[in-house]
């Protein structure tokens, strides 16, 4: 006779990821029995509902820590954030697809975003490495399809690469979990912080093979290769959605890791090769943005170097670090779907308003939305007013303080480098183009892209007057 | 032990006739027998469960979908005459290191005696297979999933529904009708012209 | 003696008894080769193409159907064995599985997935 071992508390834990997962399967529901012509708003707003009540039940959570099936699943302030982020990231991805999306397939996709999204929010809040592993493919295997899921050239060639170099990252990933396991002998994150263990060659095999495969999902520069040829062929929605649920969902398990799975003392060492490929990828990132003349390119190589600031913020392993860490992945995450909404608004019917030729003469045809999309540039390369500036500076002085002031060093010069590429896209938009290029016409822009691009445009300047750094988000296991 | 190493050498070998064969339909038959050997070292190692899934997934229909890929892209195809691959030079001295890092690895979890869980972590002695409430027996194994590890397995159910609804959305759609066998053929004709192009579709 | 003993016995028998049935006919056969012996055999009919052809792409789409039901079906056995202890809290469980599977597989039919087009 076994007893049911669960009890609410269990089950409201992962409240929000059921509330996804009952959301996507309605919309399916729906895709079967409503014509084509409603179904296509309907999924979204289905989709678009499930979010929302994901994002009031993880906020329920907020604050309140449990352990919910064995160390399986951890509330409380960190799980909740990371929610919140994949919350935002989908539903900004999902009102880019009711002006994007293709009806014919559109049940499907939106059923694919929100199982990938739950995905992200196990990740969010796994404790223990199967949910690790299981919400990372959950994840990648929803996004595989969904790159795919277009009738474009260059969309199959995303997804299949995406999909054999994951898998390798993935099989580094599984493999290093597999020596942590033989080594702590539990799955639980927790029992890797056990002291015995610093002697164990396994652990130190096992998290190297670890981090690569969580160093490849987050691209950093080794393992980088994939990210703009993924991104390019990608539907704009997708893209959107990877640039900023995947690398935030890889971050989170990353922290946990970082802040409370390594026997004490041996941080510096563990992570001593993630801090070095986050300080290239910052050079490197930065300096592969100089040649894209695809917007979607320039912001994976951005994306490259902007995972490199987060990390540098964490480089320490202090609580205030992955508070700054937090609030600019928070910063990044409005920045980054706002770029990628204004490039919906100007997307015509056949072609993505993704090369930066379509960008030629905007400040003339559409002012407020070249004047919306100038001010995310200069968020994402950190200029004053921005929320941008306001994380680095934030950033800057926690690697100082924690003693990784070469990290900080190699921030300043990596956004330097920067600012001439985020600057082509502004020159594109405002200085009149000697050769006359074809521009797409403009559709009349969809309500749902405007409203993304608008609340993104508040969300960043919400964060530069309202410094947003939750403080309870330690402890992150028990 | 003497079945350890008969059924290993079993898996050495099939792996070996996998990579080198000529045809891949051998190489799909050396794969066949090294699941199947695969099981059979699960079970030595008292992992019951995992060696039926083992012989059910892998080779009953992993294995189908190996010999539909090479139904669909290789008939025709004359077998390779140099082997599929010449090997370039690095492979060997990297065959070599990993094999010397793996086996002082072994020797050194066997010196160190660092894998001692003698009691499997839901608390049932380690002994022979075949009876409940012994470590790897299936009903051990159940019980652990559906209480302890419950989170994950009902995550297994949508990322099976992931892969469903993937599929049918990439493939499905991508299949076209035809009406008539002379519309048939002047389909096919076209997909093999779009082949032998190399483009894109 | 290891409980799976006859299983190693019994899978070694059967691979004799292949080997045996396979290699008996050369040894003992009357050999008379015949040049339309060697030909493939099409009802009758002269062999027009080569006899492995290609397949549609949609044999694939039902394989691959097929590894992830199989799978699915695999997720049972552990159930089946302590469906008893489990009681009505492990039947829950399973319906919760079945039901989130028993949606996609609505779907995959419903937009023709099992169709033979």
């Amino acid at each position: 006779m076994i007893l049911n071992p669960f009890g609410t508390a269990d089950w409201m834990a992962i409240a929000p990821i059921v509330a996804l997962a009952i959301a996507s399967l309605l919309v399916l529901l729906a895709d079967l029995v409503a014509r084509p012509a409603i179904s296509r708003y309907g999924a979204v707003a289905i989709g678009l509902l499930g979010t929302a009540a994901a994002a009031v039940l993880a906020a329920m959570q907020y604050g309140h820590v449990y352990a919910a099936f064995f160390g399986g699943f951890v509330t409380g302030g960190f799980t909740t954030v990371f929610e919140e982020i994949v919350a935002i990231a989908l539903a900004g991805s999902l009102a880019l697809y009711a002006t994007l999306g293709d009806p014919k397939r559109i049940g499907g996709t939106v059923a694919l975003m929100l199982w990938g999204s739950c995905g992200a929010m196990l990740m969010a809040g796994a404790a223990n490495l199967m949910t690790i592993f299981l919400g990372l493919e959950l994840l990648s295997l929803a996004l595989y399809c969904l790159c795919g899921m277009v009738d474009r050239r260059g969309a199959r060639e995303s997804a299949l690469k995406y999909l054999i170099l994951s898998s390798t990252a993935s099989g580094f990933l599984l493999f290093g979990m597999a020596l942590l396991f033989g080594a702590s002998g539990s799955v639980l994150l927790a029992d890797l912080a056990r002291p015995q263990l610093a002697a164990n060659p396994l652990f130190w095999m096992g998290s190297g093979l670890f981090l690569i495969g969580l160093a490849f999902k987050m691209s950093l520069v080794p393992f980088h290769a994939w990210a703009p040829d993924v991104y390019e062929g990608a539907p704009l929605p997708v893209t959107a959605y990877m640039s900023v649920a995947t690398k935030a969902a890889t971050l989170a398990v990353f922290a946990r890791v970082l802040y409370a799975a390594l026997p004490a003392g041996t941080a510096s060492h563990v992570m001593l090769p993630v801090w070095i490929v986050a300080g290239i990828s910052m050079i490197a990132g930065n300096v592969g943005m100089l040649a894209q003349h695809d917007l979607k390119r320039l912001l994976a190589y951005s994306g490259i170097a902007q995972v490199g600031y987060i990390l540098t913020a964490m480089a320490g392993g202090s609580a205030l670090g992955l508070r700054y860490a937090i609030y600019y992945l928070v910063a990044y995450t409005f920045m980054n779907l706002g770029a990628f909404a204004v490039a919906t608004a100007i997307s015509g019917e056949h072609e993505e308003g993704a090369r930066l030729v379509s960008y030629a003469g905007l400040a003339r045809r559409r002012p407020w939305l070249a004047a919306a999309m100038t001010f995310f540039m200069l968020a994402l390369a950190g200029m004053p007013p921005t929320a941008g500036f306001l994380g680095k500076i934030l950033i800057l002085a926690t690697s100082a303080d924690s003693g990784y002031a070469w990290l900080g060093g190699l921030l300043v010069a990596g956004t330097a480098i920067s600012l001439y590429a985020y600057a082509k896209v502004v020159r594109a938009m405002y200085l009149p183009q000697s050769g006359d290029h074809h521009v797409a016409d403009l559709r009349p822009i969809a309500p749902l892209a405007w409203i993304s691009v608008t609340l993104c445009l508040i969300g960043v300047i919400a964060m530069t007057f309202y410094p947003l750094t939750p403080s309870n988000v330690l402890p992150l296991l028990r | 032990m003497i079945a350890f190493w008969i059924v290993g050498a079993i898996v050495v070998a099939s792996a070996v006739w996998t990579v080198t064969a000529r045809k891949p339909v051998y190489s799909v038959v050396g794969l066949l027998i090294n699941f199947a050997a695969l099981a059979a070292l699960y079970l030595s190692l008292s992992a019951e469960f995992l060696a039926v899934i083992q012989i059910i997934v892998y080779s009953g229909a992993i294995l189908i979908l190996f010999l539909f890929v090479i139904a669909l892209l290789s008939s025709g195809v004359a077998p390779f005459a140099q082997g599929p691959n010449r090997l370039p030079r690095i492979v060997v001295p990297a065959v070599a290191i990993v094999a010397v890092a793996l086996v002082g690895l072994v020797a050194g979890i066997n010196g160190a005696a660092i894998l001692t869980p003698s009691v499997s972590p839901s608390g049932s002695p380690l002994g022979p297979v075949g009876s409940a409430g012994v470590f790897g027996s299936v009903a051990d194994f159940g019980k652990a999933l559906f209480t302890t590890h419950l989170l994950p397995f009902e995550v297994t159910a949508l990322i099976l529904m992931v892969a469903v609804i993937g599929v049918v959305m990439l493939a499905g759609d991508q299949t076209p009708y035809v009406g008539s066998s002379k519309q048939a053929a002047r389909v096919e004709r076209q997909a093999r012209e779009a082949i032998l192009r190399g483009g894109d579709r | 003696m290891n409980p799976y003993g006859p299983v190693a016995l019994y899978l070694c028998v059967a691979f004799a008894a292949a080997l045996l049935f396979s290699v008996l006919p050369g040894l003992v056969a009357r050999r008379k080769p015949n040049p339309e012996k060697a030909e493939a055999y099409e009802c009758g009919v002269e062999p027009t193409s080569a006899v492995a052809g290609r397949f549609p792409v949609r044999f694939y789409l039902i394989a691959m159907l097929f590894v992830i039901f199989d799978v699915e079906a695999a997720s049972f056995y552990p159930w089946a064995v302590q469906m008893h202890a489990l009681r009505i809290y492990g039947l829950l469980e399973m319906i919760v599985f079945i039901i989130v599977l028993g949606i996609g597989y609505a779907y995959v039919w419903k937009k023709g997935g099992f169709a033979w087009r």
